[in-house]
């Protein structure tokens, strides 16, 4: 673990030591701005830390430096797309949970294959994926 | 004596030959009172002589008229009759270059006259059709044809089919015309046979070619519709979520106004966002065959167009650069123009989509006779031979997967609709279609 993680590590301990409970690290990968916005309000109101990025690529260098919980990300984005992260995650021992929220999946192979917790599809009920994304940062 | 006989002899001999004689000339020295009672009794006869004369000489002059005035009448009448044969072969020729089959028939309906196109149409021999009943030859209900023969109005058209001499059907439209004499009683009749087999498959074709065009309008919005769905699914998450948001906010009753109003804002702005893009694929997929052309902005037709498709290009990391006067308006059918667009943008999709950075350029040019659309990708430009052939419906050089190989041919037939053309312009490294559209009237705004 290089110093930057373990300065991250030791940032969320203070964190989570603060808040009485586990501070999480959430990348959330979408080209759309304002749906980064939204993520981020819902994800810091409950308390976890979120790193944001807008395309595959972008998400992957993210991915090398920081220690994440879980990813939340879009599929189809300019550049580098959803792909790139899901080749790049397998190539990890470890590795976050993973969530697509995406409007447009056609291979329905791609949540096994890459161990996808689950599909969020475009549009959806923030009430309902942020209850479920609360359990599933509580889990452990 | 001898001198009286001579000159009475002169005298006989000029009468006799019609020689008009004055009365002194009958008055001869010394002759006896009984010879010059003679001699005027021969100049009486002189007299008479000299009205026969006169009346020969008038016969004479009518019979060399008449004869002049009846040579000249035949001379005419041969001209009169080598115009009349010369009109006829012209009749003859027309009849027989006729391509739709034609019967003249004689009062009873007997057939006296074909054309060509009836022994090709048939597959009959001239002797086996002349001199045949018309209803009998044409082998199908007599009654209907008597009937359509037999109205006294006119001769309406009406489709019906016929055999040939192999008794295949043909489908035919019938029509004709009554021969009438100078009483008005119909002397014979000369009907139209149209052969309808080839104007139906020409129908079909048209419809089956309309069909595709529409199918193949959907066909490049299919080819975009993934962008399609990102595009609208985006901003309905955005609205869907920021309305979560605020229910949240209202649950845990952390009620900020400006908060609210922003969000709400967003919401407003992002639901145009659709509808613009949902306003914009409606007119482009639906028929627009009976769309009147009007100006349109053609900035205007090509940020419509993007609205929609611009996504799946920039997935791709396709830069699409436009540089379009504002002021450049063009008389079109906007759905047609936006086609164009679509396609030339699919075909550049696929052309380029592999390679490193990827740009597509959309310009104008204006001269004062023609507007100029140029459009311009990074590939590496179409082959000489092929660039006539890209216009071509179904040419492609893609995989059957990919295009239906109409797109560019699309294009080619919105700019014929357009009087506009389109080429490719070879004198450039990359690939790049050159659109031109007519300044019919230039638009004072």
């Amino acid at each position: 673990m290089n110093t930057r993680n373990s300065f991250w590590s030791s940032l969320l301990l203070i964190a989570s030591q603060a808040r009485t409970m586990k501070v999480k690290s959430v990348l959330v990968v979408d080209d759309e701005i304002e749906i980064l916005e939204i993520w981020m309000e819902v994800i810091a109101n409950l308390g976890h830390t979120v790193y944001t990025a807008r395309n595959g690529d972008a998400a992957v260098d993210i991915i090398k430096e920081i220690d994440l919980d879980l990813i939340i990300t879009d599929m189809q984005m300019p550049g580098s797309d959803g792909m790139t992260i899901l080749k790049y995650l397998v190539t990890l021992e470890e590795r976050p949970k993973i969530i697509i929220s995406s409007g447009h999946i056609q291979d329905s192979n791609l949540m096994v294959d890459y161990k996808v917790e689950k599909l969020i599809r475009k549009p959806f009920d923030l009430v309902v994926e942020m209850k479920y994304i609360n359990s599933l940062l509580s889990e452990e | 004596m001898e001198e009286i006989r001579k000159n009475i002899v002169d005298l006989i001999s000029k009468i006799s030959s019609g020689e008009h004689i004055s009365v002194d000339d009958y008055i001869v020295p010394n002759v006896s009172k009984e010879n010059q009672e003679l001699l005027v009794s021969l100049a009486d006869l002189n007299y008479r002589n000299e009205d026969l004369y006169n009346l020969k000489r008038i016969t004479e002059q009518v019979t060399t008229d008449n004869v002049n005035r009846i040579n000249d009448l035949i001379g005419s009448l041969s001209t009169i009759k080598d115009e009349l044969n010369s009109s006829n072969r012209e009749l003859e020729n027309v009849f027989s270059s006729i391509t739709d089959m034609l019967f003249v028939l004689d009062d009873s309906k007997v057939i006296t006259k074909v054309n060509s196109a009836v022994t090709q149409t048939l597959c009959i021999q001239l002797q086996n059709i002349l001199n045949k009943e018309f209803t009998a030859f044409i082998g199908h209900s007599e009654d209907e044809l008597r009937g359509f023969l037999d109205d006294t109005k006119s001769l309406n058209e009406y489709e019906t089919i016929v055999f040939n001499d192999n008794d295949e059907p043909i489908p035919v439209l019938m029509s004709g015309v009554r021969m009438l004499d100078n009483a008005g009683d119909t002397h014979g009749y000369v009907l139209k046979v149209v052969d309808l087999r080839e104007s139906r498959l020409m129908k079909e074709i048209q419809f089956k070619q309309e069909q595709l065009i529409q199918s193949s309008k959907l066909a490049s919005l299919g080819q975009m519709a993934s962008g399609i769905a990102h595009e609208i699914n985006n901003p309905l998450t955005i609205i869907s979520a920021k309305a979560g948001l605020l229910q949240l906010k209202i649950e845990k009753e952390d009620i900020d106004a400006e908060y609210f109003k922003s969000s709400l804002d967003l919401i407003k702005s992002t639901t145009v966002r659709i509808s613009t893009i949902i306003s914009n694929l409606k007119s482009f997929s639906r028929d627009s065959t009976n769309d009147e052309k009007c100006w349109h902005s053609l900035i205007e037709i090509i940020n419509d167009t993007l609205s929609f498709c611009s996504d799946k290009f920039e997935q791709n990391n396709i830069e699409i650069q436009v540089n379009v006067a504002c002021d450049i308006k063009i008389y079109c059918q906007s759905v047609l123009i936006s086609q164009v667009l679509i396609n030339l943008l699919n075909n550049s999709f696929d052309a380029i989509k592999l390679m490193k950075n990827k740009w597509i350029k959309i310009e104008s040019e204006s001269t004062g006779y023609v507007n100029r659309l140029i459009f311009t990708d990074c590939g590496a430009g179409i082959a000489i031979e092929n660039s006539r052939k890209i216009f071509e419906p179904f040419f492609t050089t893609k995989d059957v997967d990919h295009g239906t190989g109409l797109g560019l041919s699309l294009v080619k037939e919105a700019m014929d609709f357009h009087n506009g053309t389109v080429s490719i312009n070879h004198n450039i490294e990359y690939t790049q279609f050159i659109l031109e559209f007519p300044v019919v009237n230039r638009v004072s705004s």
